[in-house]
């Protein structure tokens, strides 16, 4: 038992910071950012002892927050109203440079990321965020590869038209 | 090569084959428009991957423990309401099966047979004949013993005993040693 709960310990350490911010960007709020991850470390711990070893921890912890992360995001979908987010009309096409330089630029990407499907939206992620290879996003996300990798053409080909005001 | 923005991100994502590759890493040091998408895509990877704030590890840490506890604790509720449960139950069974007992004991000291029979369940009447039928067996015996020292009605006596009583009989005289 003591093992258990000093592994645990360990684990939190490492990857607290990582697991919050995957989440933040996934759920875009602090407050049900931290409450998942508190979620998500609470099923590593109920599920500790089922990890055999076959993956990296790190796999095995990113598939229960990429999981928990998209089960809210659907939740909260299927309460969401189908309203349109209202947003300011900017003149098309879009100047990323323009936008960063006025600081806007968050606040875009948070648009943009809104116009994608829950899986693009964290292969997308997952990749020019966390870093992860599209291998590793395969284990994540126990999905072939060719999903993935159609997962992030689409989500380069939302972002362009997203870019030039068709979407 | 047609300017594509799309094709630049995927160039800059690293998943064109290597011939592809080859063509936009060519195309790129002369055109001022996919430099531009080559720019814009850059701020973006930068934006998301800028460390946003983080609460405290220790404020979040001293959380999830409580969380763990309050777990722990609704568990242990959990399981020990179940246990003392199925204690009660337990305890309740064995109760009930002593009032039943001692409902049918009276039946039988009162003769009331004709009622208990009635009130029994399949289980209590085959268990309670069970009984009986040794009762009456070994009653018999002693009569059959009795009449065999004393009366030596040996021919009437097995002539009349059924095939069943008269194995019953055999046994039990082998076991005395008779």
């Amino acid at each position: 038992m003591e093992k258990r709960e000093e592994e645990f310990n360990e684990i939190v350490k490492m990857y607290y910071d990582r697991v919050y911010n995957l989440s933040k960007k996934i759920l875009k709020d602090n407050e049900k950012a931290f409450d998942a991850t508190q979620e998500i470390f609470i099923k590593v711990y109920k599920n500790l002892h089922k990890f055999q070893g076959r993956s990296e921890i790190f796999t095995w912890l990113y598939r229960i927050a990429v999981n928990h992360c998209l089960y809210l995001l659907r939740k909260e979908k299927s309460k969401e109203s189908e309203e349109e987010v209202e947003w300011e009309k900017i003149p098309s096409p879009i100047d990323i440079e323009k936008e960063y330089e006025n600081k806007r630029l968050k606040e875009l990407i948070e648009k943009y990321l809104d116009k994608l499907a829950p899986l693009e939206k964290t292969v997308f992620l997952l990749y020019h965020s966390d870093g992860l290879k599209i291998k590793e996003i395969c284990e994540v996300l126990k999905l072939k590869e060719g999903t993935i990798k159609s997962s992030l053409f689409n989500a380069h080909k939302k972002l362009a038209r997203f870019l030039e005001r068709k979407i | 090569m047609k300017c594509d923005r799309e094709k630049i991100f995927n160039y800059l994502s690293d998943l064109l084959p290597e011939e592809e590759k080859r063509i936009i890493k060519e195309h790129l040091i002369n055109c001022s428009l996919c430099q531009k998408y080559q720019k814009e895509f850059q701020l973006i990877k930068e934006e998301i991957n800028k460390k946003e704030y983080t609460p405290s590890f220790s404020f979040f840490y001293e959380k999830l423990q409580e969380r763990i506890k309050k777990r722990k604790k609704k568990n242990f509720v959990l399981a020990s309401t179940l246990a003392s449960f199925l204690i009660f139950i337990f305890f309740l069974s064995l109760l009930f099966l002593k009032e039943r007992k001692t409902e049918i004991e009276e039946y039988v000291l009162e003769e009331n047979y004709e009622t208990m029979i009635y009130n029994l369940s399949s289980q209590e009447e085959e268990k309670i004949l069970k009984e009986l039928s040794k009762e009456i067996k070994e009653e018999g015996l002693i009569l059959l013993e009795e009449r065999l020292v004393e009366e030596k009605e040996y021919y009437d006596l097995i002539f009349n005993l059924k095939n069943e009583e008269l194995e019953y009989l055999i046994k039990n005289l082998n076991k005395k040693g008779g």
